[in-house]
């Protein structure tokens, strides 16, 4: 049978103490140890929160085997973490990954009325009481205390952390509320594996990168190092060798395993990140007790006299020791209050066990994508920054251009407009500042806004995220900008995994409202490519929450991205704003030169609704509906108009305009309407948007409305000409067209 | 069974009345009764050195004069009294785990859970018995629960609305304690008597209306009491403050622990935010159920008004799967969560 290492662990500490003699007992107010400042009191207090640690990874186990939670993985070993639980404050935020639990009951005790045991026990056993997350996962976390929830995806926290570090010394230098004081420092924790992660070693980069142009970044980078990730080990001396004489990065190395030394050196890490405003690498050497998780059977990849060396190790029975044997108390009361604790956390657990679960799938929903139409509307409609705006815009306000425009210059109008509206706004993405992005769509608004909210970013699409992500949690409202669709796919687990799951794991306490926008989609004359031009939708379809704008005309663009900024600011919404690249400087529709596709700014206080299409109608529309949206609804247009002229058939277009969601209404109405759809999709096919339309179709009760797809291929898009045949083209949706109303016709 | 583990509530001034008369008798025959008796007989001779009446001749008399019996330094020295005598007598019978105390019973718990000697929590109690006057002002109690204990929204919004306002206008109405399913307000006469305008009566139902003033109440924990504050602790600094034996939560919801609590600490909360901040006994006691999980909570002193106030905290925090008044009232007939040590038959329990 299998040896139950917990009891191991935990029989260790016991015999230890058991076998202890007392000392004579030391002034509690003096150091524990030459060379450190940690006096015993403190020391006390650290070896609570390890024991507390501990004993809640075993109440994990013993929960899991009563069937009352869900996750083991454990803080044990990692416990030398309290230290820097004790000397951070209660307003400096924390991204905090699973090993933590030493720290964030030090943190929580500090602060009046907060009780760590008993709301992690809630987050073990998935209770709707859990204060965090509402139990919809075991995650460490905290409104009161600035812990935001963190998912389980490896080092995704990072760039959030360096964003948030960096918002800090902006949102003063931009005279902004800021949520913590001035000189906060941002704590982010990982392991050794972790560290190795492309989006670790992406956000250090953006840290450095950063704080090589002297602009402040107070992150504490805290690498507790156990030496192995699962299963697989971290060459010996690999992290210190990367971290420990990088430029730019204030190294420290403290011994996790050995309470005073961690304390002091944490200390200096800390003062030192503080004052000096300096990405700063705290490295901690620690153990991994106990196995990855609870289902992690280490024995088949470590030896027995292995896992009993790492336990040999253990820094809760190490700190024990030390306070034992520097007199600030006798083994028998460390003992007891090792017991204790071990009591008041059974005794919680079984409270917690009983405490209520998610049961309707509407309550777990509910703060994943709060919508309260009527406010984001009413913000959306807002118009009091006329002082701003004249600044801005100077004497020539956009709505009183006589002249029609296009897509880009409205765009461009529409952004000035809203870092008028938003003094919290920030925009930034790569090349958007000086060169005004590589479409000219943000051209000059650095120099009408300046560089503190118009600025570029490095060459790092999760970095863009993670700065939009970390400024969004300090009260900013981000434009982040992604240079082209095909980069945003690189970094998407920054929204996928975590901005929009934000709301979602802290039950509406933190959210991160932004809107980012990417140059999207085929079709460029001239050009095409795969980089330049994806088509791909579906990665953002099926992620959470995420709404997607996606406009075609300039009065539509600009009247979304108000109701997408409001839908930021009021209900902390992510959405991504797709701009198709070929429509930018696209002035005619039917024939060169008709300036038919040149529209004008819409006055302030209108805009689009959430989820509202447009309609066009060729005649009276009555003989088909072409379902479609981008680029798609250019070619349909024309397309409608050839029909009309040729062939009699007076066809109608819905612009879709919001991808998510659908504007279903519109769907079943006009589809019932017509008696026959044609839906345009220049995305790519499978998994695409018009696999979402037909689904609403059977779910809307008109699926038996005669529909066809002109769709583009699952492919990759290539260069050239050669573009235009894998995407749907003008006259294939009138072929295909023509042939659904002559063939049912003939029906008829 | 064994031994429970227990939170102990340390109740406020008002837990002596006319009807506890001769309560210390309570302790005869009684597992505790030595210790019970030690403590009502340190306190005699502890009056008898300040020229005060002695707590059992009080106690013994054959009236209750209510003005004589409420007022600080007597009301105050008789709850004491009676709460650490009642914790000698039922200590043994449970493991107390933390101690909680509501207002002037927060002096108790430190005497309770051994911050300060006893003669010294005692001379505490009674300094700032004596020093309310200082203050002034005067306290009321609103409920802020349905009739099934249940959190009313609107009652709440009410009595925040009322404060905000006062703090509007200037007028010297404030939060005074978080006491489960009651406000306690305070304020100095204008007050109120705003705080009586803007607060709709309430008729008692067999009980008393609301708002109910509290008699011989100053109005503490507000910032009226801001003088008393710098009386007490320049001349109460120096008593013997120490790290607790048992753990003690504050009104805060502080946790204050045995060995490593430091003295300046709980002194600095005393004599500080304790004396002229709004006192949340609703939060020590959530605290304390939170990070101890006690199997019983003991009441200790001869009245039984907290247990109202203990009992909806259960309700609101859904604790021990208490969600109504209904709950709480089952749970205490057929396994009783709440022992009051006002009711004789607890002693029994513990014997």
């Amino acid at each position: 049978m299998a040896v139950n290492r917990a009891k191991v662990v935990d029989d260790n500490l016991i015999q230890a103490l058991k076998g202890m003699s007392p000392r004579p007992p030391r002034d509690l107010d003096q150091p524990v140890a030459p060379g450190s400042s940690l006096t015993g009191r403190v020391g006390l207090a650290l070896f609570e929160a390890q024991a507390t640690a501990r004993h809640l990874d075993f109440a994990a186990r013993e929960m899991r085997a009563r069937g009352e939670s869900f996750y083991t993985i454990g803080s044990a070993g990692h416990e030398g973490n309290a230290v820097v639980g004790e000397l951070l404050r209660d307003t400096d935020p924390c991204f905090l990954h699973y090993r933590s639990g030493a720290l964030v009951a030090r943190r929580g005790y500090k602060v009046p009325g907060e009780s760590p045991i008993f709301d992690i026990l809630l987050s073990l056993a998935a209770s709707s009481d859990d204060p965090i997350s509402g139990g919809r996962h075991k995650v460490f976390g905290s409104k009161r205390l600035w812990i935001p929830p963190q998912t389980s995806t490896i080092a995704s926290q990072l760039p959030k952390a360096v964003g948030a570090a960096v918002s800090i010394a902006r949102a003063y230098r931009l005279g902004l509320p800021c949520p913590v004081p001035e000189d906060a420092i941002v704590l982010v924790n990982f392991g050794d594996a972790s560290v190795s992660h492309s989006t670790a070693v992406g956000a250090i980069n953006a840290a450095l990168w950063t704080a090589h142009q002297r602009i402040p970044v107070p992150v504490l980078f805290l690498c507790e190092d156990n030496g192995i990730g699962i299963s697989v080990h971290t060459p010996r001396g690999y992290v210190a060798s990367q971290y420990s004489q990088r430029p730019g990065l204030s190294y420290f190395y403290a011994d996790g395993l050995n309470l005073p030394h961690a304390y002091e050196v944490a200390r200096q890490a800390v003062e030192h990140c503080r004052a000096r405003r300096v990405p700063t690498f705290l490295h901690m050497k620690t153990v991994r007790l106990l196995g990855h998780a609870g289902s992690d059977v280490e024995t088949e990849y470590h030896n027995t006299s292995y896992i009993e060396r790492m336990e040999a190790h253990d820094p809760v029975l190490a700190s024990a020791r030390i306070l034992a044997e520097a007199g600030v108390a006798t083994p028998g009361e460390l003992l007891s209050l090792y017991e204790e604790i071990r009591e008041r956390v059974a005794a919680g657990s079984k409270e917690a066990a009983r405490r209520p679960k998610l049961t309707r799938a509407e309550d777990i929903l509910a703060p994943l994508a709060p919508y309260t139409p009527r406010e984001v509307e009413a913000e959306a409609a807002r118009f009091d920054h006329q002082g701003a705006r004249a600044r801005a815009f100077g004497e020539k306000l956009p709505e009183n251009e006589e002249k029609p425009r296009h897509l880009a210059v409205l765009i461009n109008w529409g952004l000035a407009d809203m870092l008028a509206k938003y003094p919290e706004s920030l925009l930034f993405g790569e090349d958007v500042a000086e060169k005004g992005g590589v479409y000219h769509v943000t051209t000059g608004l650095k120099k009408k806004f300046g560089g503190g909210r118009v600025f570029n970013s490095l060459l790092d699409e999760q970095s863009i995220f993670g700065m939009a992500i970390g400024a969004a949690h300090l009260g900013f409202l981000p434009i982040p900008e992604i240079q082209y669709l095909a980069y945003y796919h690189n970094a998407e687990d920054q929204i996928r995994g975590e901005a929009c799951s934000l709301s979602y794991f802290s039950n509406g306490q933190y959210q991160n409202g932004m809107v980012f926008r990417v140059a999207s989609l085929g079709y460029q004359k001239g050009f095409g490519g795969h980089f330049h031009n994806d088509n791909s939708i579906t990665a953002l379809r099926d992620v959470p929450g995420l709404v997607i704008a996606l406009p075609c005309r300039g009065d539509d663009a600009v009247g979304m991205m108000r109701t997408a900024l409001a839908l930021a600011k009021v209900n902390g919404r992510v959405v991504a704003f797709l701009e198709p690249i070929a429509l930018y400087m696209t002035k005619d529709l039917y024939q060169d030169g008709d300036g038919a596709w040149l529209t004008k700014y819409p006055a302030p206080g209108e805009f689009v609704p959430l989820g509202k299409a447009r309609l066009y109608y060729e005649g009276e529309g009555r003989d088909l509906c072409i379902i479609t949206y981008g680029n798609g609804t250019l070619m349909s247009l024309k397309a409608a108009r050839r029909l009309a002229q040729q062939h009699g058939i007076q066809a109608r277009v819905i612009d879709l305009r919001w991808i998510n969601p659908l504007d279903r209404e519109a769907i079943r109405e006009h589809a019932k309407a017509t008696g026959r759809v044609l839906i345009v999709d220049e995305g790519r096919r499978t998994g695409g948007v018009c696999e979402a339309i037909t689904a609403a179709m059977v779910e809307e009760g008109v699926a038996h409305t005669p529909t066809e797809i002109v769709a583009g291929h699952d492919v990759y898009i290539p260069l050239g000409d050669a573009a235009y045949k894998v995407m749907p083209s003008e006259d294939q949706i009138f072929q295909r067209a023509l042939g659904m109303c002559t063939s049912s016709k003939a029906a008829e | 069974m064994s031994t429970p583990r227990a939170l102990i509530v340390c109740p406020g001034r008002g837990s002596y009345t006319q009807s506890s008369l001769g309560y210390f008798s309570r302790y005869q025959g009684a597992r505790g009764e030595a210790d019970a008796r030690a403590v009502i007989s340190t306190m005699d001779a502890w009056r008898d050195r300040a020229g005060r009446p002695r707590v059992s001749a009080l106690d013994e008399a054959k009236s209750f004069d209510a003005e004589r019996y409420l007022r600080g330094e007597n009301g105050a020295a008789l709850t004491f009294t009676a709460t650490v005598a009642d914790f000698m007598a039922v200590r043994h019978g449970v493991r107390p785990v933390a101690v909680v105390g509501n207002s002037m019973g927060w002096y108790t718990a430190l005497g309770v859970a051994g911050a300060l000697p006893l003669e010294a929590a005692a001379q505490l109690a009674d300094e700032l018995g004596n020093l309310q006057s200082l203050g002034g002002g005067s306290q009321l109690i609103y409920p802020v629960v349905g009739d099934d204990w249940r959190p009313d929204a609107e009652k709440r919004a009410l009595v925040a609305a009322a404060l905000r306002e006062a703090q509007e206008k200037g007028i010297h109405a404030y939060p005074s304690i978080s006491l489960g399913g009651y406000a306690v307000l305070a304020g100095d006469a204008a007050g109120l008597a705003f705080l009586r305008e803007r607060l709709p009566l309430l008729p008692g139902k067999g009980g008393p209306s609301y708002p109910l003033p509290l008699p011989q109440h100053a109005a503490f924990h507000t910032a009226l009491m801001t003088p008393v504050r710098e009386r007490a602790r320049a001349l109460l600094r120096g008593l013997p403050w120490r790290a607790p034996e048992i753990p003690l939560v504050d009104g805060r919801g502080a946790l204050f622990r045995p060995r490593w609590a430091h003295p300046d600490e709980i002194f600095d909360y005393t004599l500080g935010a304790q004396v002229n901040e709004p006192f949340d006994l609703t939060r020590a006691v959530v605290t304390a159920l939170r990070e101890y999980a006690p199997e019983v909570i003991v009441l200790l002193g001869p009245g039984e008004t907290m247990g109202g106030p203990v009992g909806q905290i259960l309700v609101a925090e859904g604790f021990y799967g208490i969600h109504s008044k209904r709950d709480f009232v089952e749970r205490q007939e057929k396994d009783p969560l709440l022992l009051a040590t006002a009711r004789p038959s607890i002693f029994s329990r513990f014997s």
